[in-house]
């Protein structure tokens, strides 16, 4: 396989120079480029990639005929129109599946802004050639990659939604094995749920490219679609089942919830069914009907906590058992066992604000800052080397570093282009000279070398190490040109470049992960005390305003709990600490739980019955504000003095007075329960408080245990 | 000030004040690492502005010492 990809990657690369050379095209690189950016992918994935890249350029092209239109001699205010689409630009590209276009419509601008400096007429034939030459070298890809090593992403498609299905067949073991006290695989459960998030994240992206592929796939992209949303869907209910699990540790539930073992089966069965259609074989059954109760004698000792834990776990399991038959009508229509329209089920419903997120925003303003201030060396310092170079590679890193992987100290790349541009140095000076012709060229120097960077690469280092080749190689035109100062200037313009990206690392908002995930914990705490708050007047009329902020608030708690995991893996381990690094994981693990809980609420906060039980548990809001003011001031350093085994009791007590209070709550007749809506709404409210008492106090007793002054003491970030 | 150039290796020719600030950058950047290793780093107010001072602390003492600009 690795040969194939290699030898279909050193072919593509010298008919595409071949060819753009032999049309007398200007760039050959641009050519070459179009290759590099395929070669990791499949047929499908290459030509996705590459009309995403051909719209980028017509994006980009079209954004810089708009500056040059504005602004045809005013270099300033050109500068600023081009920093604000920059901003919108990598600020979008974090919202959208496909950020590659936007990514390309950053860079775009400047590369052809600065391949034709001297003439400002020509641009419009310069995004011109820029999209043919792309198109060429992708295509050339395409067609060598289907006629000689044809790897179809349908198929790949298909093994990744049957890994998916597998996983989840075991995720539901291992979960119903954990709720019936069968295994206590803990665990494993975590790092199944780990792998199925993992592997869920890039299954729509593999559909995108798998309906490129095949006219198949392409006429039922819309089945495919609800499957991946299904299978989503199933997950995340199979996960938030599992919040509850430390309730009913003891409670039997094996016993109690009747048709569990059904359950099991005949899911398994259905995920089964559904991997035999993908495979295009007849299904074994089709789905039956699964009904989940518990066993009225058997919970009448439980609590009432017991009881709202129950009926949360069963009510994910039936969000299980519906996205499962969901999956299995989607499958079974996109593989032609049913007939019939698909509905467009489990989509999580977009909420707009017009409150910008901060790490996007931040993110954006660090690449537009970094063109500004690349740009700024260019026309104000004398005799930079290379000053189109500094441009080009401070908008590359920019959006890489600024918004991709913000974490990332820009600097630490320099080493590898140090080996990248010594490799092409040496090809440049030592053997170009020598050869003769195209032949020769293509012979002893595109073929070997590309064969050789795609073979020894893993991942996406072959599309950098190609790129950083092309340009170490300079194929512009067919007048070959041979300068040692090209490297010499090349490596100081990007060392500059790496520079001005290194300042805007720290500077004006600083990306180190523990500034970061400082920075973001604060936010979260600060967005769920607001939404806490926000539950206290739920009856209130809102302005649009208040609207915006709150909506603000509720993503926010949604979304930090998913960052926070990464920056926490970032911290620096030999200076804080592997153990620093392991609690600052679990910290952002159960901020994640209080998240889901909060979102649960919100949820509910509307439903029937629901204003009255707010009312009834406002006492319950109080107690959540006065412990994450406690957390809050805890990540401060200002810790208080409880040992762990205070905060366990502490939780205990804080349950049994919700208990309490729910209790006398329903004996003063709040929330009549005859009806079932409002049996549903009542446990469910219940559960979502008690869920969120106790993930408060996890938190809690997890950031008492941190060495903060530790964490927060200032270090050099290198 | 006479403009200088180095002959480091096979006739390449480069300015001392890049070998300095190289070098300069190289010390600096291990100076910072070892600080953060043994938690010095904590004195420090500002860490970036420290570790620029100290490049061209190094940078001065480099360039006057070692490899004169």
């Amino acid at each position: 396989m690795r040969v194939r990809q290699a030898l279909a990657g050193a072919i593509a690369m010298v008919i595409a120079i071949g060819l753009a050379m032999a049309w007398d095209w200007a760039h050959p690189s641009w050519a070459a480029l179009g290759v590099a950016v395929c070669t990791q992918l499949s047929d499908g994935e290459s030509l996705q990639k590459g009309l995403m890249r051909i719209l980028g350029t017509i994006l980009g092209g079209v954004t810089l005929l708009i500056v040059m239109a504005t602004f045809p001699q005013d270099r300033f205010p050109a500068l600023l129109l081009t920093g604000m689409f920059v901003l919108v630009y990598a600020y979008l590209m974090n919202s959208v599946r496909r950020f590659y276009i936007l990514y390309l419509a950053c860079i775009i601008p400047v590369v052809i802004a600065t391949a034709e400096q001297d003439d400002p007429t020509r641009f419009f034939e310069v995004t011109t050639a820029r999209m043919l030459e792309t198109g060429l070298g992708v295509g050339v890809y395409v067609v060598v990659a289907i006629v000689f090593f044809p790897t179809s992403t349908s198929a790949q498609f298909f093994d990744k939604v049957k890994a998916q299905t597998s996983t989840l067949a075991d995720l539901l073991t291992a979960a119903v094995g954990v709720l019936t006290a069968r295994t206590q695989s803990d665990e494993d459960l975590s790092s199944l749920l780990g792998s199925a998030t993992e592997r869920q994240g890039g299954l729509l992206n593999a559909l995108d490219a798998a309906s490129l592929d095949s006219f198949d796939m392409l006429e039922n992209k819309s089945a495919w679609d609800q499957a991946v949303r299904s299978l989503e869907y199933a997950t995340k209910s199979l996960d938030r089942a599992l919040l509850d699990r430390s309730v009913l540790e003891r409670a039997d539930i094996g016993h109690v919830l009747i048709g569990l073992p059904h359950f099991e089966v005949e899911i398994i069965s259905r995920l089964r069914s559904i991997q035999q259609m993908i495979d295009k074989q007849s299904p074994e059954a089709e789905p039956q009907n699964i009904a989940l109760s518990p066993a009225q004698d058997r919970i009448a000792s439980y609590t009432e906590i017991q009881r709202a834990s129950l009926h949360a776990v069963s009510h994910h399991l039936m969000q299980i058992d519906q996205a499962t038959k969901d999956l299995y009508d989607a499958v079974a229509k996109a593989r032609g066992f049913r007939a019939g329209s698909i509905e467009h089920l489990h989509r999580t419903p977009r909420t707009f604000t017009i409150i910008p997120e901060p790490e996007q925003a931040m993110g954006a303003m660090r690449c537009v800052l970094g063109f500004w201030a690349a740009f700024a060396v260019y026309m104000l310092v004398p005799s930079v080397p290379f000053p189109p170079f500094v441009l080009i590679i401070a908008m590359v890193v920019g959006i890489q570093a600024g918004v991709m992987t913000p974490y990332l100290r820009p600097i630490s790349v320099f080493p590898k282009v140090i080996i990248a541009m010594v490799g092409g140095l040496i090809l440049h000076v030592f053997l170009m000279p020598h050869l003769d012709g195209f032949g020769q060229l293509a012979t002893f120097m595109i073929f070997p070398s590309t064969f050789l960077i795609l073979y020894f690469f893993d991942g996406v280092n072959k599309a950098l190490g190609l790129s950083t080749w092309v340009t170490a190689v300079q194929f512009n035109g067919n007048v070959q040109t041979y300068s040692f100062t090209f490297f010499t200037d090349a490596l100081a313009a990007m060392f500059i470049a790496l520079c001005i990206m290194q300042i805007l690392w720290q500077f004006p908002f600083n990306f180190a992960p523990q500034q970061a995930y400082n920075r973001l914990l604060k936010r979260f705490l600060r967005s769920a005390m607001r939404v806490i708050t926000s539950m206290d007047n739920a009856d209130a009329p809102e302005g649009w305003w208040q609207r915006q902020i709150r909506v603000y608030h509720e993503k926010q708690i949604a979304l930090i709990p998913q960052k926070l995991p990464i920056w926490a893996s970032q911290l620096p381990k030999e200076t804080v600490g592997d153990e620093m690094v392991n609690q600052a994981t679990a910290l952002a693990v159960s901020l994640g739980v209080i998240g889901a809980r909060l979102e649960d609420l919100v949820a509910l906060r509307n439903g029937p019955g629901a204003t009255l039980w707010n009312a009834e548990m406002r006492g319950e809001l109080e107690i959540w504000r006065n412990e994450i003011a406690a957390l809050e001031a805890a990540t401060r350093g200002k810790s208080a003095t409880r040992s762990p085994t205070d905060f366990d009791g502490k939780a205990r007590a804080l349950i049994d007075q919700l208990e309490t209070s729910f209790a006398d709550a329903r004996a003063r007749g709040a929330g009549e329960t005859s009806i079932p809506v409002q049996v549903d709404t009542v446990y469910s409210l219940l559960g979502a408080y008690r869920g969120l008492t106790e993930a408060i106090s996890e938190s809690l007793k997890l950031s008492n245990a941190m060495d903060w002054p530790r964490l927060r003491e200032p270090r050099f970030n290198v | 000030m006479t403009p200088k150039e180095i002959d480091t290796i096979l006739g390449i020719y480069i300015s001392p004040t890049f070998l300095v600030f190289i070098l300069a950058l190289t010390a600096a950047f291990m100076t910072a690492r070892v600080s953060n290793r043994y938690r010095l780093s904590r004195f420090v107010v500002n860490p970036p502005l420290v570790f620029l001072s100290v490049t061209l602390i190094y940078a001065v003492f480099i360039g006057t010492f070692l490899i004169p600009v």
